[in-house]
């Protein structure tokens, strides 16, 4: 409009042109023209190889798999040449043992082979975290010129060190102080599930609230959002939180539509619990709040054979690494430690999608109403099970529930069970004394009138002692 | 309909070639500088593109012992940037694929423009998973130092990946680094607090990632952004043994 009006001022011949229809054309040139403000963004690319060299692992001190001392004498140095001649049986030789190689390393064990020269000898490893060797001595009984020890037992992420003796009918040597180190153990274990997850509706937000997982190792919490149904694992839906807080508001949300979250714990290893859910349906203010929808439960005529024969014994409780026993469908339990919920991956058919928990709580004092908190059951890391571990809440009985669900998300089978989880007492709370009734304050109070009093009779004495001076003067 | 015509062409003229002015500006835009003519068109073939201008007063070049002038709208129309071109990086020292290990690179590079409305630094990857094999041993295509994986949105504070897995990540550094990569020299990054040095580490992607930014000129001096890379392969990971290979391309845009 501005350059319009300008041009109108410098030739008075180009205002004619410009009425509303032409006005109109130019703001419409102009909107389309603004995508090519782009062309006029100068740039100045540059481009570097970022490159990084992988090694077998040579150079670590450890000879490894693949290692020799061809391809890595740093690490596997050259067998010493055969002795040029016999050596009695007193005498020492620092190449009748070569070969030295440790293999097979894992988080407990190792696999130590050598060779000895010439002829056949019977040998002995020392091992110890030390160089005193004190953890064990391995002999052999069959001379040979190829020998292995097999470690076990082993700690993991430990430096070892060992020495090995020989001896031949000819021959007889030691070697020196050798070294190596287990590797880190491998950590398979999820951590357990959040506990007391859930949703809370709010006018077009849901707010998500949680406690996090005891474990030593949590790292923090993936929230996966659906709008069909529970997310099954951490890649499935739309992540909205990757934290270790405890709460969380999802917002943008549209009133009247159901939303579906699960939590999934990790550790520092990547091991991800089996899940915790919760839905909502976010509502504007003033709008009653939505009934959660059942599932739906196929007839019994059309539950597969194999899902309607399950019962809870069919599940495995375990707590501690120790199984515990269902006693008329109810099972006692710790508090301090994680439930471990278990069923055998073939106890359940293909068509089965989901393995639902859902624990009954009762209502606080103040009110709530009852509440409900599921997990899922999910496949674990050796494929043979389905999962779920759990932070017990605390001590008291707590109906359950395990739903079977089809890929449908219909309930094949219902099964009711109940908690009973016993923990440390919790003292009686220590009444609170009103402070006219403490008795302590009373007693500073006497010692406060008993110091003010002594100090006026300290200064009262000294007065009169000096009217006493100045009299006597 | 002739006098529509005209008025279109005239608008559409002083419209496009004075929009990269800054002689007036919004909150989204500058104009960097704009010019009353008659006439003028932008024109292209497969290997040049030319504009020109028509019915200005007093255009050309004119200079003096210290001054220089260019009058006219194309010859207004200049903006300069440059980066440098630093050499390509090797990681040291290093990793032993067996028990792991972490090798560790960076590269600067200096952005200059004399555009007054600044400049932003973008870095990308020319594959979706940066670091890949190149040669040496292990599978081209197959074997790789995954992205790395930071805990939350924003950048991680400290470097940190499982033992079990290998991961390639980046940390710019530098006094033009957007706020996602600054800190507070404690333990959180994406606050506009400090510029700790080898914190705040993230993935790279064959996205373009903001790094750095500008709303002012440079010129003559530039402005350095340094890029720290960090490969590491965990202590039970198995790296196979070659050469991994990332091609990290930094663009520098006028804003």
């Amino acid at each position: 409009m501005l350059r319009c009006q300008k041009i109108r001022n410098l030739d008075s011949r180009f205002y004619s042109i410009f009425n509303f229809r032409n006005l109109a054309l130019i703001l419409i040139i102009f909107v389309l023209s603004i995508p090519n403000l782009e062309l006029f963004a100068a740039q100045a690319p540059d481009s570097v190889n970022v490159e990084q060299q992988v090694t077998p692992g040579c150079g670590n001190g450890i000879c490894e798999t693949g290692e020799n001392s061809t391809n890595c004498p740093a690490d596997c140095p050259a067998p010493p040449a055969p002795p040029p001649a016999i050596i009695g049986p007193s005498g020492g030789s620092s190449s009748f043992i070569y070969d030295i190689v440790v293999t097979k390393i894992t988080s407990d064990s190792a696999t130590i082979t050598w060779k000895t020269s010439l002829d056949p000898a019977l040998c002995k490893l020392f091992l110890g975290e030390t160089q005193e060797y004190e953890k064990e001595s391995i002999s052999e009984y069959l001379p040979s010129l190829n020998h292995t020890a097999n470690l076990r037992n082993l700690s993991p992420e430990m430096t070892y060190h060992f020495k090995i003796f020989c001896q031949s009918q000819f021959y007889r040597d030691e070697t020196k102080d050798q070294q190596f180190k287990t590797l880190k153990s491998l950590d398979f274990t999820p951590p357990a599930n959040v506990s007391n997850f859930e949703a809370i509706a709010g006018d077009s937000q849901i707010t998500i609230k949680w406690q996090n997982p005891p474990d030593s190792d949590f790292k923090a919490v993936k929230i996966m959002r659906s709008e069909k149904f529970y997310p099954t694992d951490p890649w499935e839906g739309t992540p909205v939180y990757n934290d270790k807080g405890n709460n969380f508001t999802d917002t943008g949300l549209v009133n009247g539509k159901r939303y579906y979250y699960t939590a999934f714990a990790y550790d520092k290893a990547g091991n991800y619990s089996s899940g915790a859910i919760a839905a909502a349906t976010p509502q504007k203010p003033g709008v009653p709040p939505e009934i959660p929808p059942e599932i739906p439960e196929i007839p019994p005529e059309l539950v597969p054979p194999d899902i309607g024969k399950l019962t809870l014994k069919d599940f495995d409780f375990f707590q501690d690494g120790k199984k515990i026993q269902l006693v008329e469908d109810k099972i006692d339990i710790k508090t301090e430690s994680p439930l471990t919920i278990s069923i055998n991956y073939e106890k359940v058919p293909e068509v089965l999608k989901t393995i639902m928990v859902t624990l009954e709580k009762t209502a606080p004092p103040e009110g709530g109403g009852k509440k409900f908190f599921s997990f899922l059951l999910r496949i674990n890391s050796e494929k043979n099970a389905y999962q779920a571990i759990i932070a017990p809440p605390e001590a008291g009985i707590y109906p359950f529930i395990v739903n079977v669900l089809d890929y449908k998300n219909q309930a094949f089978k219902k099964i009711s069970g109940e908690l009973g989880i016993t923990g440390i007492t919790k003292l009686p709370t220590i009444p609170i004394i009103p402070w006219q009734k403490k008795y302590r304050l009373y007693l500073y109070i006497l010692g406060g009138l008993i110091i003010l009093a002594g100090m006026v009779y300290l200064v009262r004495k000294f007065k009169s002692q000096r009217l006493r001076v100045k009299a006597t003067a | 309909m002739k006098k529509t015509a005209i008025a279109v062409v005239i608008c559409f003229i002083a419209v496009a070639f004075s929009v990269n002015a800054y002689v007036m500006s919004s909150p989204s835009y500058r104009i960097q500088s704009d010019s009353l003519n008659i006439g003028g068109v932008r024109e292209s073939s497969a290997s040049y593109r030319m504009e020109d201008t028509i019915g200005e007063i007093a255009t050309d070049g004119s200079t003096s012992a210290s001054y220089k002038l260019k009058a006219g709208y194309q010859q207004m129309h200049e903006v300069y940037i440059g980066i440098s071109s630093p050499a390509d990086v090797t990681m040291a020292p290093t990793i032993p694929g067996i028990s792991g290990g972490t090798g560790n690179g960076q590269s600067s590079w200096t952005v200059m423009t004399d555009n007054p409305g600044g400049y932003s630094l973008y870095i990308k990857a020319s594959t979706p998973t940066a670091m890949q094999c190149a040669s040496g041993g292990c599978n081209v295509g197959v074997d790789n130092f995954a992205n790395y994986t930071p805990a939350g949105a924003a950048p991680d504070y400290n470097w940190s990946i499982a033992a079990a897995n290998s991961e390639f990540g980046f940390s710019p550094e530098g006094s033009h680094i957007v706020q996602k990569y600054k800190d507070n020299g404690a333990d959180t990054c994406n606050i506009n607090i400090a510029d700790t040095a080898d914190r705040c580490w993230y993935n790279l992607s064959d996205s373009n990632e903001n790094i750095a930014s500008s709303a002012l000129s440079n010129h003559p001096t530039g402005t350095a952004t340094t890029v720290k890379f960090k490969a590491q392969s965990g202590a039970s990971h198995m790296q196979i043994e070659g050469n991994y290979q990332a091609t990290i391309t930094v663009t520098a845009v006028s804003n």
